[in-house]
């Protein structure tokens, strides 16, 4: 096969758009072509990608040709454990939402009912957690004896940067650019017939991938509407120099809403959400979160931002935004009739942003936020019947229910739960059976091991510095 | 808070032992009660019982030693099952528990053979499998512990007389002090205020009291519908067949390490080979086979003599509207039935005991553990429904009445998205919770002829040099591990898991290697 049969357009010039063409070129190679039509290689509303990723990126990126000691060496990019959440208005106003593997079982009983016998925390039995709070980095190792094997990690970046490098890449590969404004969607049949340029150039494809975030020209042409859930506004800023800080973001909340600060390699990157009534910088800008009434219509679909709008709290707006790109790859259509790939494409979506929106709706699960409209209207958001039925069953018993292929799994769930400060009333019941001697040996092993573990691991600059130094020698540089 | 103290067991079959088993083991320690009623009047049902790989995690949990295990209920292994006659008359596949090749970056394997399919270059897709090109050669290893290993690469359930799995569970059962009591429940008596049912007398006069009683008790469902009326729906419009006949048999040839499963016009015959004998069975839709001709239908296809006199069996496929109602569990018949196609019926029991032993109440009962397990339990039903179903729609088959009746069905719109993405582009629709993962569905839908017309244009990537290359290599390395892998009967004799009977099981020895 030679000619690649199909034509795959994506419209857009940001992240998403880069993002997605490094994807396709990757994994359709010879089987389609790739053109990027993009008048602008900005958006604004990028930085609301959020500069952390959540360890489901580091497959993600490889597998785009974007591995790890690229990422290191050649941007400012940092490890990430997580998410620091300080005065946040929970039962508990501060935890790391960290990264870990399966929490281990002690005698046939999950662990973490032992913790609700005991009234425990559960950080310090987190090396992850711990790991970050300290400051330290280290890779898990692959000996699942080893304490820290059970730390999971995920990367903070600078989306402009990325995006930068990205389509300087995209350059290098066989992707058309086209550098020109849209005039015109041609729309026949529910379906795109040709894009039209400032030019008068005419632009045909099987399949377009509208990445033009809030723009939305491609699939509001297709008339996808968007469902707007709350309006808000961010400013972001970077700060140059300085030592490289520790492998989480600090977000912090405040009477109007929160900021968080990133840190990476001799830069940190400092985002804030308020209520667009709020004071803020005048580089702000609006936003909205909120999702398409159906994400693929007709020959497009809708990625990233074109497609949904979500705060940055956590790393969703990555996850969703890979998600998206791994569900289009696996649906790419076989023939001119997308009706089977839209329909399935559209309810994976829809599963998707739900467990995402689950899980940001439940940072919000508070009894008492201040009287700001951020506060107010997050709280006035529907608890909707998933996420209800998991908060329900978490604080009755401790148990964390779980749906098919969640972007969150139980142990994020597990740590954001107990991070707030809610406390199951019940246990497991098996919990009575156990010998207490040996769970108390067992638990203080799993500290002691985790603390002694943390004690050895050196400051993240010092672990990033290490390892660039042998990249370096290895020529990755 | 008034704890737990005391549970009552109904019922003395499969799904009775099994709970007894697993709620001892893990509560001995609570120092809680458990009591078995049953009674040796009333039959238990199972001739010879297929099961899932997820029973050798369940018999792990209460540290039963494999070989004895295999030895006491004269189990066989099992890589999966072969269909005949289900797409069309003639046909025959094996659905196997394990996945076809590797998956190639971000792209299934089964879509690499599409795509070389599509130029009629390669062998069927079941080549590229270890577990089917074993159970073909009736021949059976354990896996190695290298997963991404061809011939590690399965999973393996057995294939054992469930009334000797229900005895050998409550050998274990008496060590772990469960008491049993021989009787028949006559009456059972409710708490007016609460609804519960408070206490349960027996024919000789005996009263049993308990705080929750798991109802064992079959179809009847003594506590859960005579009692609590808790209601059943109903899906003999998916799934018709209402009955089936049963019976033993000698065994003949070679000991196969899997279940046949054998459409027929008005439903589908079983054949399952334990180490001394062989369990048969026709399942079947009244509505188009009298009873008489559907136990002259089994009987004509003995492979050898029969061991009893064939067993009648009714039912209606569908389950109890709330599987824990008031402080009843219903675990087994008496919870729900789907046909033995696919070997659900002990996995059903199973799923039902985990959540039973995760939702276990810490006192009084906690109308969320009720909701929580009745919700899971719902889902694990209708997913083995939906799955069931697939084998009588997804065929060509129209020469009865029964197959013209599919033919016309209106399937559940879930279903007919599934059916619809794999004909587009063999493309299966994911789920996490459920037992039948994207393997088994290709197995069933590729093995009934429903040949997708497109593949994922990933394969493309590839060139096809290339994409043959890569399947050769695992034909190649399968073909090799399948030759290397001694026959089943070998394998059980130098295990050490071979059944004193089955050393007599004269029928078989004699007819060994013929």
């Amino acid at each position: 096969m030679t000619n690649p049969s199909r034509t795959i357009v994506v419209y857009g010039g940001g992240f998403a758009a880069h993002l997605t063409a490094a994807a396709f070129s990757r994994s359709l190679g010879r089987a389609a072509r790739l053109v990027i039509v993009a008048s602008d290689q900005t958006a604004e509303s990028d930085a609301l990608y959020g500069s952390a990723s959540a360890p489901t990126a580091h497959n993600f990126f490889e597998s785009i040709g974007l591995d790890e000691p690229t990422l290191m060496v050649r941007t400012h990019s940092a490890f990430s454990l997580g998410t620091r959440f300080t005065n946040w208005p929970s039962g508990s106003p501060s935890w790391i939402q960290t990264y870990h593997l399966p929490f281990p079982i002690l005698s046939g009983v999950p662990f973490q009912h032992f913790l609700t016998e005991r009234g425990a925390a559960l950080e310090p039995y987190l090396i992850s957690a711990r790991a970050a709070a300290k400051g330290v980095f280290a890779h898990p190792p692959d000996d699942p004896r080893h304490p820290l094997s059970r730390a999971e990690y995920g990367y903070q970046f600078s989306v402009s940067e990325l995006q930068e490098f990205l389509s300087k890449r995209n350059e290098t590969q066989e992707i058309e650019l086209v550098a020109e404004r849209l005039r015109e969607v041609q729309v026949a049949d529910g379906r795109i017939s040709a894009l039209v340029l400032e030019s008068g150039r005419q632009i045909e494809a099987d399949l377009f991938i509208d990445c033009s975030a809030d723009e939305r020209a491609l699939v509001s042409a297709l008339g996808a509407s968007f469902e707007t859930v709350r309006e808000l506004r961010a400013s972001s800023s970077r700060q140059e120099g300085g030592q490289l800080g520790p492998a989480y973001r600090s977000l912090t909340a405040s009477d109007h809403g929160w900021s968080a600060i990133t840190p990476l390699q001799g830069r940190t990157e400092t985002l804030s959400i308020t209520h667009p009534s709020a004071q803020q910088a005048p580089t702000a800008f609006e936003f909205t979160t909120g999702k398409l009434d159906e994400a693929w219509v007709g020959n497009c679909v809708a990625i990233g931002h074109a497609a949904w709008g979500v705060e940055p709290l956590t790393p969703a707006p990555m996850m969703l935004l890979q998600r998206d790109i791994e569900r289009a790859l696996d649906l790419i259509p076989v023939t001119n009739d997308h009706r089977v790939e839209a329909r399935e494409y559209n309810r994976r979506f829809e599963d998707d942003i739900a467990h995402t929106n689950a899980f940001q709706r439940a940072l919000f699960a508070v009894e008492n936020v201040p009287e700001d409209r951020y506060w107010q209207d997050a709280v006035a958001v529907p608890v909707d019947a998933k996420l209800q039925r998991k908060l329900t069953q978490f604080k009755s018993r401790g148990i964390l229910v779980r749906y098919d292929l969640e972007p969150f799994n139980e142990e994020d769930w597990a740590i954001l739960l107990n991070g707030m400060g809610i406390k199951p009333e019940r246990y497991d019941r098996q919990v009575d059976g156990v010998d207490q001697a040996s769970i108390i040996q067992q638990l203080e092993g799993i500290e002691r091991a985790v603390a002694q573990m943390v004690s050895k691991m050196p400051p993240h600059h010092v672990y990033m510095t290490n390892m660039k130094r042998y990249l370096e020698k290895q020529n990755h540089g | 808070m008034n704890k737990m103290r005391k549970i009552c067991i109904l019922g003395g079959g499969t799904a009775g032992w099994m709970a007894a088993a697993a709620l001892s083991n893990k509560f001995n320690a609570l120092g809680l009660d458990i009591e078995l009623v049953e009674s040796d009047q009333i039959g238990t049902i199972g001739v010879g019982e297929a099961t899932l790989p997820h029973i050798r995690f369940f018999n792990q949990a209460l540290g039963i030693d494999e070989r004895e295990f295999m030895k006491s209920t004269h189990a066989t292994f099992k890589l999966g099952i072969e269909f005949c006659d289900w797409g069309r008359l003639g046909d025959h596949y094996v659905h196997p528990f394990g996945d076809y090749g590797f998956p190639v970056g971000d792209l299934d394997f089964h879509q690499l053979w599409l795509k070389l399919n599509a130029a009629k270059r390669v062998p069927r897709l079941d080549e590229y499998s270890y577990p089917v090109v074993a159970a073909e050669k009736g021949k059976f290893q354990l896996p190695g512990p290298d997963t991404n290993k061809i011939g590690s690469n399965f999973g393996y359930a057995y294939q054992f007389d469930s009334s000797l799995y229900a005895k050998f569970l409550r050998t274990y059962c008496e060590g772990k002090g469960v008491a049993r009591t021989e009787g028949k429940v006559v009456n059972a008596v409710r708490d007016p205020n609460t609804g519960d049912v408070r206490k349960i007398e027996l024919d000789d006069g005996r009263e049993i009291e308990a705080d929750l009683y798991v109802d064992c008790s079959g179809f009847r469902g003594v506590l859960i519908e005579q009692s609590l009326e808790t209601g059943y729906d109903d899906w003999s419009h998916w799934l018709p067949c209402n009955r089936a006949v049963a019976v033993p048999s000698e065994s003949r040839g070679k000991l196969l390490p899997y279940t046949r499963a054998t459409a027929r016009k008005a439903g589908w015959q079983w054949r399952i080979p334990l180490q001394h004998r062989t369990g048969n069975g026709h399942v079947y839709w009244n509505e188009f086979i009298s009873d008489d001709e559907a136990t002259a239908q089994l009987m004509g296809t003995l492979e050898g003599p029969a061991l009893a006199d064939p067993k009648q069996l009714y039912f209606k496929t569908g389950r109890r509207r709330k599987f824990w109602n008031q402080n009843v569990v219903c675990i087994g018949l008496s919870g729900g039935f789907l046909e033995p196609l696919e070997s659900t019926s002990i996995h059903l029991i199973q799923e039902g005991i985990t959540a039973l032993i995760e939702l276990f109440p810490d006192g009084s009962i906690n109308a969320l553990d009720r909701e929580e397990y009745n919700e899971r339990m719902a889902l694990n039903f209708e997913r083995v429904r939906d799955f069931l179903l697939l084998h009588y729609v997804a065929t060509q088959r129209d020469d009865s009445e029964m197959w013209r009746y599919f033919r016309n069905m209106k399937l559940p719109d879930s279903l007919n998205e599934k059916l619809e993405a794999w004909l587009t582009r063999g493309y299966i629709l994911k789920y996490e919770f459920g037992v039948f993962l994207p393997p088994s569905w290709i197995a069933v839908m590729l093995g009934q002829n429903l040949v997708p017309s497109g593949y994922d244009p990933r394969a493309d990537r590839f060139a096809d040099t290339d994409a043959m290359s890569k399947l050769e290599r695992i034909l190649r390395e399968n073909h090799k591990a399948v030759e290397t892998t001694p026959e089943q009967q070998t394998f059980l004799t130098r295990y050490g898991a071979e059944s004193e009977s089955a050393r007599l099981a004269a029928g078989r020895m004699d007819a060994r290697g013929t």
